[in-house]
């Protein structure tokens, strides 16, 4: 026990001395390169702090995370609900199969451009394309778990003759969760990413569109800031979200 | 303790599967309490006598008869539930025949797991436990449901020589404590002779039995000896059967 903790211990120390790492690199690059291509991290903190004192920051981020648990709830929740059908029955997965597989394959800017010609410019095209390129993965997650509830343990229940309350308690809902919370996990980082590429192409406001506008300014250390605001918002999410998850769900697993 | 009649009787039995007839018109009595164990090459049909009695699979034609029972299986893997504790799938069986009492089946779910040696491990999940374990949280909940009726199939099958000779330990002491109508699946003649009251020899498609051979003595009572010799015997009479 104490040997893990030690362990653990240390490889913080690691995970921190990569970060500093990084740091480093990237102020040497700031050096040895132009600001207007490379922003040194001191300006880029900079220009975190005067984006927050503006308020800029704030406003942004709110619109953005607005847009993105949208599009994220009902994409989970459509996913879900078409991979549950589609994990009881394999006919129903088939016919989802082919939908399922072109959202995957297609480039996603085309839906961002598509859902503009349709919805315009703003929130609902955003809110559109993230619930669409979610909806795929919640459903290839859940139909995957029902289906591998084992047949074997399926019989198990048959010989013990477990209630059918009892078999959706303990076998079912619980085999469902376990996909969902990987899905979950994974759609999580997903939809943000998501958001922010809707956003730069098709809306006025949002931290994407915030990005659109500092790059056509040539303002590199503001870019650079929302690159590391996204990097640590995604880094927030995992520890509360990711990583609780996997745990719980690690003890479970073989 | 034995109440109710327990006997298996399997009357001109077929079964087949696609094309495949594993059983035709296949009889044979399964005597009350007694310790039968099925032998036979792999694909002969040995499991599929087991999921008939069980109600797994249900015969093309030919009957099973036998009374409703609480049945105990143990499979050939341990079949665990994976996101329950030890203690919740020793309890799997007990929800149907006491769905209301909780805090009984918890009771009874304890004593079983102490019986087989899980008694520190309650609260843990199958992938947290070794191969051994796992299919003692099998032998466990077959246990708990009180079977009228014990089938086993290969239940040591993937476990090594001690951990074998331990489970065959666990299966005696509980067959002591709560006797029932046991049925075991084998590949291991040792097994058999040194478990079962009978022994019958499968063979050929759809299958047949070619050998149907009894111990003399009571489990306890076989030493290496006796487990020899009735090998060597069970091994000439198989070979002066197939020429």
């Amino acid at each position: 026990m104490t040997t893990s903790i030690i362990q653990e211990i240390n490889l913080r120390r690691y995970y921190i001395l990569g970060i500093l790492l990084i740091l480093a690199g990237w102020q040497v690059l700031a050096w040895a390169s132009h600001p207007l291509i490379v922003a040194s991290p001191g300006s880029t903190f900079k220009s975190i702090f005067d984006m927050l004192a503006s308020g800029e920051l704030t406003d942004n981020l709110m619109v953005t995370l607005k847009r993105q648990l949208t599009g994220l709830v009902l994409g989970v929740l459509v996913g879900t609900f078409l991979g549950i059908f589609g994990g009881l029955r394999k006919s129903l997965d088939s016919i989802f199969q082919p939908g399922i597989n072109a959202i995957l394959a297609t480039p996603s800017v085309i839906f961002v451009v598509i859902a503009m010609v349709r919805f315009g410019q703003g929130s609902t095209q955003v809110i559109f394309v993230t619930a669409l390129l979610i909806m795929p993965i919640m459903y290839l997650n859940s139909a995957k778990s029902i289906q591998s509830i084992d047949s074997n343990l399926l019989q198990m229940i048959q010989v013990y003759r477990l209630p059918p309350r009892i078999k959706l308690l303990k076998v079912y809902l619980p085999g469902l969760l376990y996909g969902f919370m990987a899905g979950f996990s994974l759609s999580v980082a997903s939809s943000l990413r998501i958001t922010i590429m809707a956003e730069l192409l098709g809306a006025q406001n949002g931290i994407g569109h915030a990005i659109f506008v500092a790059r056509g300014y040539l303002e590199t250390s503001k870019l650079f800031g929302w690159a590391l605001i996204l990097v640590l918002l995604v880094m927030i999410i995992e520890a509360l979200v990711f990583n609780p998850l996997q745990r719980f769900i690690g003890k479970w697993q073989e | 303790m034995l109440g109710g009649d327990r006997t298996i009787k399997m009357e001109h039995v077929s079964k087949s599967f696609g094309g495949l007839q594993v059983l035709n018109d296949f009889s044979y009595t399964f005597g009350q309490g007694e310790f039968v164990c099925i032998c036979g090459p792999s694909g002969i049909g040995k499991t599929t006598i087991l999921q008939l009695i069980a109600g797994l699979q249900q015969p093309d034609a030919g009957q099973m008869e036998r009374a409703s029972h609480n049945i105990g299986y143990v499979f050939q893997e341990p079949r665990l539930i994976p996101w329950c504790s030890v203690l919740e799938n020793i309890e799997t069986g007990l929800h149907h025949i006491m769905p209301e009492a909780k805090s009984e089946r918890r009771h009874i779910a304890a004593e079983m797991a102490y019986r087989v040696g899980l008694e520190g491990f309650q609260d843990y999940f199958p992938a947290q436990l070794s191969g051994g374990m796992k299919q003692r949280v099998s032998l466990a909940r077959a246990f708990a449901v009180e079977p009228d009726i014990l089938l086993l199939d290969e239940p040591f099958s993937s476990l090594n020589i001690e951990l074998r000779e331990a489970m065959c330990g666990h299966l005696l002491q509980l067959l002591a404590l709560k006797p029932c109508t046991t049925m075991m699946v084998t590949h291991t003649l040792e097994d058999a002779v040194r478990l079962a009251d009978r022994m019958i020899y499968l063979h050929d498609r759809p299958c047949q039995i070619t050998l149907e051979y009894r111990m003399d003595k009571p489990p306890p009572e076989r030493d290496m000896q006796y487990i020899f010799e009735q090998m060597q015997d069970i091994g000439e009479r198989l070979k002066l059967d197939k020429i």
